[in-house]
């Protein structure tokens, strides 16, 4: 047997692995984007290279590209756990700072991975003069020191080819506070607007730094909250090391965005974080300076001490959408957002549906947005679509990603194209309403009968002008608008119909009556049970016994019957006087009921004894019985 | 005796048949008025259909595309709402909502799973095949316990009885006969305040739309408290929410 278990156990060690084995493959990618795609001359706007489940081990530290400056800045990790797999996403950060107007190319950049090597795509990046009111948060200088993540970093850094980077210079600081190096702990609530409009998703960041020789542990999410806005929900902070005027600092960065709700003067309180640092103890007077030194120095002598760092406050302008141009599908999307379209499969047959996926990409407030209207439509029929948005990879708040929305479409009449999508929003950068439409999807698409007839009175039967029909007669068949099946129904729900409920109490009662059933039967069968029925049996007996009026004849069966029973309760085969013998009683007792079996024998055989039995005697006997009884209990 | 029992019989199947007439004549005449483009006339038929024939999805959709057609579009959110309770797979009315929703401004809620699932399967279904693979396990449990305690067998149907709980109560969750039952519309001709307190005077703490759904939370005199899609509470008279579950 356990030679058997032995051979199964590499089968099931395998089987394990092969289940396993999925959880831990998992693809390696490398995408790479933009934080935003518009800006002015020496405004920098920061791009990501995300790598997911890889470990990259160089990266250049610099990139030449043709009227741009591109800088490596700092990475970040992230570890999600997704269906059982483990992902670790790394994010290189570059400043790309344009030096000149014009559509400019980012060159690809090589990334090398151990042995492999990997080019990402190139991008382009629309310089104007200026960023049109486009949000752009000004890059965090890089340190000297290495970027990292509070969380810590499972694949160590890359080398980066030149580790030392000047530091740039962001245009848009107009709401920073210039840190004050006198300072040991501070922070900065970085706001990359002034003026705002209303329902607009604005990006901010909150640094926090904090002097390097003051360690600081568990950061909590910082307090960040005020009237006439709204905050989404902070990104993860990441932990970078920066220099500001010859004074090392750790950073600690929140991403956020805010929307603001209403026009005005709108004030922003100032952000608060809540953290652990350490700090020197107290000396003890009369120590030595000497020893109290060498003891902070070296780590001993410091305590934890919670403080709270608060950020200036701000303030922002908020003005109202323009009512002037609002276009009549106009759903509340502010933003800067591209369409396009998808329709699969391409050829239907009638009654088929197609889906036509229409995606909104760019950056703004996607959780506002109302979905496209399809335009031409008629010949379709189409239904509510069904909404997924996915954020960019490098962005950690949703301001930048896509929204799909799917809507299931099904031809009326035959056709060729799909309906044609149109989405409008509010570009704040050219303060302006735009429409945008996804030409309609060419496909092959048959219309359905029933779905015609249907679209044929839709259309010729408006509904401020009511078309006479040609017939006044009233007809069997309902007009295509209406539904021919008038089934009857019930407001009650099925869940708790009498029926339905009554079945369950049904089942339930006989659930409790077979389980009750169950118990009993369980219980008469158990050791206990039989044990009781034995003793009461035993009892019966040494009751018996003890009758008066019993006969000799009567007394000592009955009496042999008793010492039998609770000597031997499972029916032993061996003879009661063994059985007498082997048990653990005292002398009198043993030699007692040894002469009730024997007195039991001789009145058995013997004829013509007297069959009565003197009181004193029978007094005695009892007296053995119950001694035994008890001894043997 | 006799005599006695046939006049009884034949009063009972002259009802019958007299009340089927009556139910089937107000169908017709609503399909007849609605043909010939009178909208108002095929309104009110096919509300008599439903005071005398009783609630039916197929009826509710015939009215609101009336009510629709004879410009009345919060009356007719109300009973599409009402015919998609009574046959949550009835996807032209769900389409009608919609639309109607979009025209009267109603911000649009994405819907959740309950909706998906009522859309794509009958939810007695569901209950009634959940209900079925619970009491499967449960007696299975019952059994092996009482006949051969196994932790395999009793775990495996103890799974089973899950599972079924979990399928029946997603079906009874979906039903929006459950979800919905509290639910009203706002059928006012222009958006409305909710009231900070049932008073005319009172602050208004947010506007609905016409035809916005809303989660009525009590009642007192002629108003009625009510929760947005928001989340915001407030008062509104009574007389500019009507109830999806028709007060009976």
């Amino acid at each position: 047997m356990n030679m058997l278990r032995f051979q199964k156990l590499p089968a099931t060690l395998a089987l394990a692995a092969a289940l396993l084995l999925p959880a831990f493959l998992h693809a390696q990618t490398i995408s790479v984007d933009l934080s935003q795609e518009v800006a002015a001359v020496n405004q920098p706007v920061v791009l990501n290279i995300v790598v997911t489940n890889g470990n990259v081990t160089q990266l250049p530290a610099q990139v030449t590209g043709d009227g741009l400056d591109i800088r490596f800045i700092g990475s970040s990790n992230r570890v999600e756990i997704n269906n059982f797999k483990r992902v670790d996403t790394a994010i290189y950060s570059y400043q790309v700072t344009p030096l000149r107007t014009g559509d400019l190319i980012i060159p690809s950049i090589l990334v090398k991975m151990g042995t492999k090597s990997y080019q990402t795509k190139t991008l382009k990046l629309r310089v104007g003069g200026n960023s049109g009111g486009v949000p752009v948060l000004p890059a965090l200088p890089a340190g000297p020191g290495r970027p990292t993540s509070p969380y810590g970093n499972p694949y160590g850094q890359p080398q980066i080819q030149q580790q030392r980077v000047p530091q740039p210079q962001p245009q848009q600081q107009q709401q920073q506070q210039a840190p004050d190096p006198d300072r040991i702990i501070f922070g900065e609530l970085v706001i990359p607007k002034k003026t705002a409009y209303v329902g607009e998703v604005i990006p901010v960041e909150l640094r926090f730094y904090f002097a390097a020789d003051v360690p600081v542990q568990q950061p909590e999410m910082p307090n960040f909250s005020g009237d006439g806005f709204t905050v989404m929900n902070f990104s993860k902070p990441t932990l970078r090391e920066q220099e500001v005027e010859g004074v090392a600092y750790n950073v600690i960065v929140f991403q956020t965005a805010i929307t603001p709700a209403k026009a005005g003067e709108l004030e922003i309180s100032p952000a608060a974080l809540r953290a652990q640092v350490s700090v020197p103890m107290q000396t003890p007077q009369g120590m030595d300076d000497f020893i109290s030194s060498f003891f902070a120095n070296s780590g001993f002598g410091m305590q934890l001490r919670e403080i709270e760092v608060k950020t200036k406050g701000s303030r922002l302008t908020v003005k109202p959408l323009p009512a002037e141009g609002r276009p009549d599908d106009f759903s509340g999307a502010i933003g800067q957002f591209t369409l396009r379209a998808t329709a699969s499969p391409k050829t239907a047959a009638a009654g088929d549906p197609i889906s036509l996926d229409v995606t909104v990409a760019g950056r703004g407030n996607f959780d506002a947005m109302g979905a496209p209207t399809l335009q031409d439509s008629e010949a379709w029929k189409s239904y509510p679509p069904n909404e997924s948005f996915r954020a960019s990879p490098s962005d950690p708040i949703g301001y930048n990603g896509e929204k799909t929305f799917k809507y299931m479409i099904v031809a009326r009449t035959d056709t060729n194209t799909t309906p044609t999508p149109e989405f409008s929003f509010f570009d704040p950068a050219v303060e302006k309403y735009v429409t945008l439409r996804a030409g309609p999807v060419a496909v092959t698409a048959k219309g359905g009968s029933a779905a015609a007839s249907s679209a044929a009175t839709t259309t010729s039967a408006p509904a401020a002008t009511p078309t006479p029909a040609p017939s006044v007669a009233p007809t069997p068949t309902p007009p295509a608008d209406l539904l021919a099946k008038v089934r009857p129904a019930s407001f009650e729900p099925f869940a708790l119909s009498r029926g339905f409920l009554m079945g369950n109490v049904v089942a339930a009662l006989l659930w409790i009556i077979l389980g009750l059933v169950g118990i009993v039967r369980a219980f008469t069968r158990s050791d206990y049970a039989r044990r009781s029925h034995q003793r009461r049996e035993n009892q019966k007996l040494l009751h018996r016994a003890q009758d008066p009026s019993l006969s000799a004849e009567e007394f000592f069966p009955v009496a042999a019957d008793f010492v039998r029973s609770r000597l031997a309760p499972d029916g032993s085969s061996s003879d009661t006087s063994e059985l007498v013998a082997a048990a653990d009683l005292t002398p009198e007792t043993r030699e007692g009921i040894l002469a009730i079996l024997n007195h039991g024998d001789a009145w058995r055989y013997s004829a013509g004894s007297s069959s009565r039995l003197g009181a004193e005697e029978r007094q005695q006997l009892l007296a053995y019985l119950k001694a035994f009884d008890e001894e043997v209990r | 005796m006799k005599k006695c029992a046939k006049f009884f019989v034949c009063l009972t199947v002259f009802l019958v048949l007299g009340a089927a007439w009556i139910r089937a004549g107000a169908i017709e005449d609503g399909d007849a008025a609605f043909a010939k483009g009178d909208w108002q006339a095929a309104a009110t038929a096919y509300k008599t259909a439903l005071s005398t024939n009783g609630p039916s999805a197929g009826l509710y959709y015939n009215l609101a595309t009336a009510q629709t057609k004879a410009g009345d579009r919060n009356a007719a959110a109300v009973n599409l709402r009402r015919a998609l309770m009574l046959d949550p797979r009835l996807s032209d009315a769900r389409v009608s909502l919609s639309e109607i929703e979009r025209s009267q401004g109603v911000a649009p809620v994405k819907d959740d799973w309950r909706v998906f699932l009522a859309e794509k399967v009958s939810l007695t279904a569901i209950v009634v095949v959940g209900a079925v693979i619970f009491w499967i396990g449960a007696f299975g449990f019952l059994f092996v316990l009482v006949r051969s305690p196994r932790f395999g067998s009793i775990a495996g149907f103890i799974l089973v009885a899950l599972v079924g709980a979990v399928i029946g109560a997603a079906g009874a969750l979906s039903d929006p006969k459950i979800s919905d039952r509290h639910t009203g519309v706002i059928i006012a001709p222009e958006a409305v305040g909710l009231l900070s307190a049932p008073a005319d005077q009172s602050q208004a703490v947010a506007k609905v739309s016409p035809a916005t759904p809303v989660r009525i939370l009590g009642r007192s005199g002629d108003w009625t408290y009510c929760q947005d899609g928001t989340g915001q509470r407030g008062w509104l008279p009574s007389s500019s929410v009507e109830p999806v579950v028709p007060a009976t």
